[in-house]
Parts: structure tokens; C-alpha cells; sequence
């Protein structure tokens, strides 16, 4: 029995329900069976974070509904959320731990695995310091679970080796948020979408990435007073499909850009002084480095013409209310943080900051990176504390009980292709994963394979599938996943859901938090007093502990609790005393956290990264005035050649996330997307003679990827890949997008430039893939034939 | 007058930044971040010496001082952790070498009001500040796993 109140496959977005103000309730429910009872949670398939009940019958997860109460989507959810949960009942979950002996993986019991993992973290810190460990997590897992490893690492260990994969996604809307407006936390709220005149969305296909939140303006754009929309994106996509304006500026030009939006609204006198005078310094500055930025030299550079580029900025000078968004197309691009912050700029200039209808989301890509970020899982310290500040050290280590020497503020967290680096140097000898994919999301995958193969590398993953990480682990240790554990999680507008457990892990399987508790206890961390410095056992305890580290901090949870956020839709931080339903939107005093004693940071350089000495912050004091940090071009570092003479850009697909460790094992989800294309131009595939479909190959300096052509959508000498698919699967085919990209970042968030590659594209011979396609099915079916006839034999 | 005399120091002193950067991109070509900030300080290099051509100083360079101060920092052959560390600090001090050069300069040229001559300065010295920032920043972050790891 399937009840559906919708084929979400086929119609991504649902039926539009037109809207100004109050956005009307839609329940969406897809369920197998009729559940014994509903259990409340929120999804976890992208950063929208929806409410959903979980359907339970039995001890499985029969289906879900999204929760009418909930202010992020009232009742709606998108193909992956209705979905995704039947990877929760997978046949190939990871039941019992694994430890790798002579290649092969055995069967260990926890015991075994821990004692493993143990002793050879302690060998490894009597010989060689904890400077020698390294753990890298994800954006997925629970705040009480990142919270937890931020204390075991920072208070116990005393690494500062610490990352999670929002360094992917992510890391750049956290710089831009702290450089800007002095620590990281998204200004507006959703609820800002109901009410606003214009959106602006910078690299951000939205009808992709958090469908609901597309429903949501879809169903403005149809309502009473429609948003004018602006996309900026060198692809049509099906956001872009909708814009009164769409720009598409050559790969690498983001800056240039919004350069000439800032010059024409200066130009123009669009600007609000009396703003700018109280609440921000550096306008002069920012006056000065657009200035030359005329459309005519916009077009030049961009490829935008000046025409549309004037059209975009009338919008934005003359909107009396803006929301903008940036993601990946910023954060991944070239000049990443510094065009991340000229979209705050925008707001800044025109005072559009803090009220009803404006405001600015440096987007999350991961349904918990919030919390990676919040609690340091991160590498920072958590709560928005400053590494660089002695003051915030010695209050963290108030809190914790510990002396403040161990906290590492040294030098600032080690990003991950850091501390792959050093892993290949043999400098980090032990890497700890948690619920991610490195060996298919990093850039340059030869060479992270290598690293991870190393044997001088002693490399544990916790994951509930055997990722393609996984198989290069030394021990494997199963883990829970959404549904089977308790925890708390925050969005891309700051609302902060309770996700309950619904159903018990499979097997031996134990929750991220259980694992990260027990190897705090097994290694005897303790406090000044000798008391365990992990004092909690269960999450509720654990979110009690991170209220107290938050309180008095801009991500303030200290009015929040788990009986608070079970009564129905998620709340927003800050929640405390002050406000103990949650704050809707942040700087509407125009007061920034920017002081010297309060921000979580002192300002960088955006071409190099270079920090600026604290002392000179301190001089310049910005005293709760946001920051006006101005960005000059530069241009990118010559990459296309002769040889490579394309650039490739990667991304998503709306079927899938990641790796597809989990939408990849939903049946309805992968036969939308089952496969890796490669989307090029009209023109390049007249110039390659390409057809739709027919096989062709990417080739970089670091891999190549294979797939079938899709024609059309994007600007010519640009080429697409979605980063989803791996090998986890079968396929022999290279089809992992990163297998093209280059190991390279930007200077200040340290976030990969996955979106600025050159590559070289080939017509693959069409009889020739054919017959390698039927030789390919060929081989399948003899070793599928062959495996059954030998369980067969086996059994008898 | 001796303008003209520092035209052809700062000329040397960028010389040997370049040397020293393009021998760090051949010695430590996996620290990528490194390679490609080396190679945009290049560019930037080859910029600030384009934009002393206008100025057509004979050219007073000291042909024995000119390499001395790159070979003399850049003599051996430095690979690995310890060797990156030891290179961008022989780097930081050829940054701050054609600083001073360029500060000398802009003084030179405000008192002899040549103004094109400041503003050429004045650019330069914006690039080097960055530069000087970023080794800065990059050594410390280097250097506690390189000392105490290895």
C-alpha cells in the first residue's frame, strides 16, 4: 500500500499555492504502510531542514509526512526528504564493527575495534604529540554529537586537526558572516521571504538544492506582489528558468560583478548614509575599489552585458526590501570569500539589513552544518569563540575545567586538504572519520586514495554503509542513522530542530555520540579535578552542556530545551531569556558583533588570506559597526590551455546528495538520476560533433570522468558534471566528478575551487562504448551467475 | 639625486622576490596553496617592474649585489616540511627587502612631487603589504606541526 499526496519525482515542487505574507499550510505524506505512530523530527536530505514526522510500525520506518506546524515548510517536502528514509532499511547497513587484517575485513566485536582505536591513539600521543591525530566529520551528524567531539578533541586531545566536509560547502558562508558582521550566523529569517520585493540569488540554483525553500518563492512569484528575482549563474538552470534577470558572467568573474552592482548603486546614489554612518566602517575604502567597475568594463570582463547588469542593479537600488543568497557558485568559485562578502556589502550599502522582508543567507549546503560550525567540530572553537582572543580561551576553559594550555589556539584549525597533506607527509598518523565520503568528495581523488592507503596511516570510519571510504579504513565502526538516534539541528535560517529517535539502530550499530562517549571514557579524559571530561551520557544531557557553553553568545541555545522544542515547530537562535521564542532576524538594533572583545575573528585579507595582527583590529576598533571589506579582482591564475581548453564546474543533481550513500539506495531517487552526464554547450558539441547522449570523456590534469553528453544549458567553454557518483556501487566507469578537480582553495575560508577546473573533452568512439557497454553487461551477468551457482554450491 | 639609484634597487629587489618565489614553486610544487600564492606574487612581481619602465632610469644595477641577496638566502636546495618552513622564512625577508626598497622610493619620489612616480609606489607597496600578511599568516600556521610533529 503506498499512500502519496503527491509523485514528487515528476512534479519536484508540487502545486503552487500563491502567496503573500502567510504561506499557506501543504502536507505532503508519502507512506508504505499505515503507521502505528508518528515520531517527531526534521529532514536531514539538505539544509532547508523541514519538520517531518517519522511513521513508525513495527520497529521500521513505514513512511513520512511533513509537519503543518513547522515554520520552515509548513507541511511541505521535497523528493528526497519523501524518500530518502527507505536507505534507513538498506540490506548492506554496516551491523558490527570491522577491523582490517592482512587487506580483508573481519568481524570485531566493540570491545576489540575501541581497544584498537585506543592504544594506538595513546602509542601514537606518547610518541609523537596529538598533533598526530586528525579527525575529519561531516555536515549530517547531531549538535550533540559535534559538540561532544569538539570537547574530546580541543579539551582532551588538544589537536587542533580538526575539520568537518561543511569545509566543501560551507566554510566560505562562515567566513563571510564573520569578516562582515564579526561572527558567523545567518541575518534573516525564511519568514523574510514572505514579505520581501526582490530576491537576489548569487550561484545558488535553489530549485536544485532546498526545493521546499523554491516552493516557497515559487509560490510568491505566483502570489499578490510578486519578488522581482535576479540569478546570477553561468548555467540556465531551472532557477534561472524563472529570473526577470539572469546573468551569467564567465566562469571566475564573480567579483567584477558585483563590483559593477556596488559602483552602479553608488553611482547612482542608491545608498542609505545615515546607515552606513552609524552602522558600518570602510565605505570609503569599498568607493574607491568599485570605482572603475563601469557596466562597460563589467561586460568586458563578465561576458555580462551592461545592458542586463544596469536592468539588475535598477532592482537592487530601487527594491525597497531585498533577500539574497549565495552558494556554491560563490563558495566553490574563484575568489570565493571575497565575492561572498560583496553580496553583504550590497546589503550594507543600501541598509537592507535587519528588517522586515531584507536580508542576507550565505547558504548552508548541509542539513547540520550549522552545527558543525556552531560547536567547533569545525576546527574553530564552538560558540563563536575566538582561538586569537586569550580572554575567550580562558572562558572556554572556564567552562570545561581545564587548563587553558590545552585548547589549541597555537595557530587557526587545520583545514582538511591540510591535513591530507599532512597525512601523505606522514606527519598526521591517524585520521578518524565520521559520516563522510572523502575518498569521492575531495579534489583530486587519485591522490586522496593514495593518502588514504597509506600504512603509515592508521584510518577509522564511522559510517552506517561501506563508502568508498570505508573500504580504505583500518577499522569501520557501524553507526545509527536519522531515525534510530536523538539529537538537535539547526538550518541555514538558524531554526533549530529536535529529531527523535524513531526506531533502534540495525545490529550492533550505535549512534555517533555513543561512540565519541566511549572513546572519551577509554581514554580517560579527564578535567582539573580529575572528573571525566565528558559529563554527559545521553543527548539530552550533552545539549545541556552546550546551552552552557553557548549562553551569552551570539548562537545563544540557553532558553532552548528538548521538551521546549518537541511541542511542535523548530525555534530559531538566539533563544534565552531575552528572547524565549527564538529572535527572527539578527542585527535589527544595527549593532554587529564586531568588537574586539566579542567577534569570533579579526579581519583577513580576501586576495591572499593573510590575517591582520589583532593589535591592528584592535586600533581600528569597528565597536559593533559592521564591516565594509572591499574586494579588488584578480584575476584567475592562468589554467586553461591548449591542452585543457574548458572549464569545468561541478555540482548537484535534486535527486541525490553527496556521495549518494543514502539517496543513491533509494530505489525511486536513483532511477530519477541513476547516472553520471556530462552537460556541454551547443556550440562545443558542433565543434566535437556531439550528440545528445553520446559517450564522451572529460580529461584534466589530475583524472578523468566519462558519462553520456547532455547538450545545451550552459554558456559555451563551460562544461558540467554532478559530483554525486562514486563506486560504491559497481561502477567501473570513472564517473566520480572529483577525479577532474585540482587540489586547490580559496586563500581565506580554505574552501576547494571546485567550480574553476580545466579540462579537456573527447568524443568517445558510439560502436566502440557500445561494445563496451554489452561487454560490461556481459561480465556482470557471468560474475552474478557465477557468485549465485557458488552460494548455491556453498549451501549445500 | 639619487632617486634613480633606487629605481634600479627596487628593479633588484624584485628580481630576487621572484627568484625566491618561482624556487619555492619548484621545491614545494604538492603545497598547492603555496605554488598558486607564489605565482600570483610573480605576477604581481613582473607588474611592479612593467611599471617602472616609464620611468627610463639608466640602469645602475650592481651586478655583484643584485643575485647576492636571493642567493644568499635561497643557497640550498630545501625540500619537505622543515624546508618549506626555512624557505618562507627566507621568502619573508626578500618581501620585506623590496618593502623597504619601494618605501624608500615613494619617499623619494613625494619629495620630488612626482606624483606618477608615488602612485606606481604606492601600488607596489599595497601588493607587498599582502604579501608580507600572507607569509606572515602561513608561517604560523606551518610551524607548530613542523616543530613539534615534524
Amino acid at each position: 500500500m503506498i499512500n502519496a499526496s503527491r509523485n514528487s519525482i515528476r512534479e519536484i515542487w508540487g502545486e503552487r499555492t500563491p502567496y503573500y505574507d502567510q504561506w499557506p499550510e501543504r502536507v505532503d505524506q508519502y507512506i508504505t504502510e499505515e503507521p502505528d505512530k508518528w515520531v517527531q523530527s526534521a529532514c536531514v536530505l539538505c539544509s532547508n531542514g523541514c519538520g517531518i514526522d517519522i511513521g513508525v510500525k513495527d520497529n521500521r520506518i513505514v513512511g513520512v509526512r511533513g509537519r503543518a506546524v513547522d515554520r520552515i515548510n509548513h507541511g511541505r517536502l521535497g523528493p528526497k526528504g519523501l524518500h530518502g528514509w527507505k536507505a534507513n532499511h538498506s540490506n548492506d547497513r554496516l551491523t558490527v564493527p570491522l577491523i582490517k587484517e592482512n587487506g580483508s575485513f573481519r568481524k570485531a566485536t566493540w570491545q576489540e575495534a575501541m581497544d584498537l582505536i585506543v592504544t594506538r591513539s595513546k602509542e601514537l600521543i606518547a610518541r609523537h604529540t596529538s598533533g598526530s591525530l586528525a579527525f575529519y566529520n561531516s555536515g549530517q551528524l547531531f549538535l550533540e554529537e559535534y559538540y561532544t567531539l569538539s570537547v574530546i578533541t580541543k579539551a582532551g586531545l588538544g589537536t587542533n586537526h580538526v575539520d568537518g566536509n561543511t569545509r566543501l560547502c560551507t566554510s566560505t558562508s562562515a567566513w563571510a558572516l564573520k569578516l562582515s558582521f564579526g561572527a558567523d550566523g545567518q541575518p534573516a529569517s525564511y519568514r523574510d521571504i514572505d514579505l520581501t520585493d526582490a530576491l537576489l540569488l548569487v550561484g545558488h540554483n535553489m530549485a536544485f538544492t532546498q526545493t521546499v525553500l523554491w516552493s516557497r518563492v515559487l509560490d510568491r512569484m505566483k502570489g499578490p506582489r510578486p519578488p522581482k528575482l535576479i540569478v546570477v549563474d553561468p548555467r540556465r538552470t531551472a532557477t534561472a528558468e524563472m529570473a526577470d534577470v539572469h546573468l551569467m558572467p564567465r566562469v571566475g568573474t564573480n567579483v567584477p560583478l558585483l563590483n559593477g552592482l556596488l559602483h552602479q548603486l553608488i553611482e547612482w546614489d542608491a545608498v542609505d548614509h545615515d546607515y552606513l554612518e552609524k552602522h558600518t566602517v570602510g565605505f570609503d575604502a569599498l568607493k574607491s575599489t568599485v570605482s572603475q567597475w563601469t557596466p562597460e568594463l563589467v561586460e568586458k570582463v563578465t561576458g555580462v552585458p551592461a545592458s542586463l547588469l544596469l536592468k539588475a542593479a535598477s532592482i537592487i537600488a530601487s527594491t525597497p526590501s531585498l533577500v539574497s543568497t549565495a552558494l556554491q557558485g560563490v563558495f566553490q568559485a574563484w575568489q570565493a570569500t571575497g565575492a561572498a562578502v560583496q553580496i553583504n556589502n550590497l546589503h550594507l550599502i543600501r541598509g537592507l539589513l535587519g528588517k522586515e522582508g531584507s536580508g542576507v543567507f550565505q547558504m548552508n549546503g548541509q542539513p547540520t552544518a550549522q552545527n558543525t560550525r556552531e560547536c567547533g567540530a569545525n576546527g574553530e572553537l564552538p560558540a563563536f569563540f575566538n582561538w586569537h582572543n586569550e580572554k575567550h580561551v580562558r572562558q572556554l576553559a572556564d567552562i570545561w575545567n581545564v587548563d587553558p594550555s590545552i585548547i589549541p589556539h597555537w595557530g587557526p584549525p587545520t583545514p582538511i586538504m591540510e591535513i591530507m597533506r599532512y597525512a601523505e607527509l606522514g606527519s598526521v598518523k591517524m585520521l578518524w572519520i565520521a559520516g563522510t565520503n572523502p575518498a569521492v568528495s575531495l579534489p583530486g581523488l587519485s591522490r586522496i586514495r593514495h593518502i588514504l592507503k597509506k600504512n603509515d596511516l592508521f584510518v577509522v570510519v564511522q559510517d552506517a554503509f561501506m563508502t568508498e571510504t570505508a573500504q580504505l579504513a583500518d577499522v569501520v565502526l557501524p553507526t545509527a542513522l536519522w531515525g534510530e538516534k536523538t539529537g538537535c539541528f539547526t538550518n541555514a535560517d538558524r531554526t533549530v530542530h529536535i529529531s527523535h529517535k524513531a526506531i533502534d539502530p540495525p545490529g550492533e550499530a550505535k549512534s555517533d555520540l555513543d561512540i565519541f562517549i566511549d572513546y572519551a571514557r577509554r581514554m580517560d579524559l579527564r578535567d582539573k579535578d580529575g572528573q571525566p571530561l565528558v559529563k554527559w551520557s545521553s543527548p539530552e544531557e550533552a545539549f545541556e552542556g552546550w546551552k552552557r557553553c553557548s549562553k551569552g553568545r551570539p548562537c545563544d541555545y540557553s532558553g532552548l530545551s528538548y521538551e521546549k522544542l518537541s511541542q511542535g515547530s523548530g525555534i530559531q537562535w538566539p533563544c534565552n531569556e531575552q528572547y524565549p521564542d527564538g529572535k527572527e532576524r539578527l542585527y535589527t538594533d544595527g549593532y554587529f558583533n564586531t568588537d574586539y572583545e566579542l567577534c569570533e575573528g579579526y579581519t583577513h585579507d580576501l586576495t591572499t588570506g593573510g590575517a591582520v595582527p589583532p593589535e591592528k583590529y584592535k586600533e581600528n576598533n569597528p565597536a559593533g559597526r559592521a564591516i565594509i571589506l572591499p574586494c579588488e579582482y584578480d584575476p584567475p591564475l592562468g589554467f586553461t590551455d591548449e591542452s585543457y581548453p574548458l572549464l569545468l564546474t561541478t555540482g548537484r543533481v535534486v535527486y541525490h546528495f553527496h556521495t549518494r550513500t543514502k539517496t543513491g539506495r533509494v530505489k525511486e531517487l536513483n532511477d530519477a538520476a541513476p547516472d553520471v552526464f556530462i552537460q556541454i554547450s551547443q556550440e562545443d558539441a558542433n565543434e566535437h560533433n556531439i550528440q545528445e547522449g553520446d559517450l564522451v570523456r572529460l580529461e584534466s590534469r589530475f583524472g578523468s570522468v566519462q558519462g553520456p553528453a547532455r547538450i545545451g544549458g550552459i554558456a559555451p567553454g563551460l562544461v558540467f558534471v554532478p559530483f554525486h557518483y562514486g563506486y560504491w556501487d559497481g561502477e567501473d566507469a570513472k564517473t566520480a566528478a572529483n577525479e577532474l578537480t585540482k587540489p586547490s582553495w580559496d586563500p581565506v575560508s580554505k574552501q576547494p575551487h571546485f567550480k574553476y577546473n580545466a579540462v579537456n573533452l573527447v568524443r568517445l568512439d558510439t560502436k566502440l562504448s557500445e561494445l563496451a557497454s554489452k561487454t560490461k553487461d556481459t561480465l556482470r551477468s557471468a560474475v552474478k551467475s557465477a557468485v549465485q551457482t557458488t552460494k548455491e554450491t556453498l549451501k549445500l | 639625486m639619487h632617486v634613480d639609484q633606487y629605481l634600479s634597487h627596487v628593479r633588484e629587489a624584485e628580481e630576487n622576490l621572484g627568484l625566491g618565489l618561482k624556487k619555492i614553486m619548484r621545491q614545494h610544487s604538492f603545497e598547492t596553496d603555496v605554488v598558486e600564492m607564489c605565482e600570483r606574487f610573480v605576477r604581481w612581481s613582473d607588474e611592479h617592474k612593467a611599471s617602472l619602465e616609464m620611468f627610463n632610469a639608466e640602469d645602475n644595477t650592481n651586478e655583484e649585489e643584485s643575485p647576492g641577496l636571493f642567493k644568499a638566502l635561497f643557497a640550498n636546495m630545501r625540500i619537505g616540511p622543515y624546508g618549506l618552513l626555512r624557505d618562507l622564512h627566507a621568502l619573508s625577508l626578500l618581501i620585506h627587502d623590496a618593502h623597504t626598497s619601494w618605501t624608500i622610493l615613494q619617499q623619494g619620489a613625494m619629495a620630488q612631487r612626482n606624483t606618477r612616480l608615488e602612485l606606481v609606489c604606492k601600488e607596489a607597496l599595497a601588493h607587498l603589504n599582502k604579501e608580507s600578511m600572507w607569509v606572515e599568516t602561513r608561517i604560523k600556521n606551518a610551524a607548530p606541526q613542523i616543530l613539534i610533529v615534524g
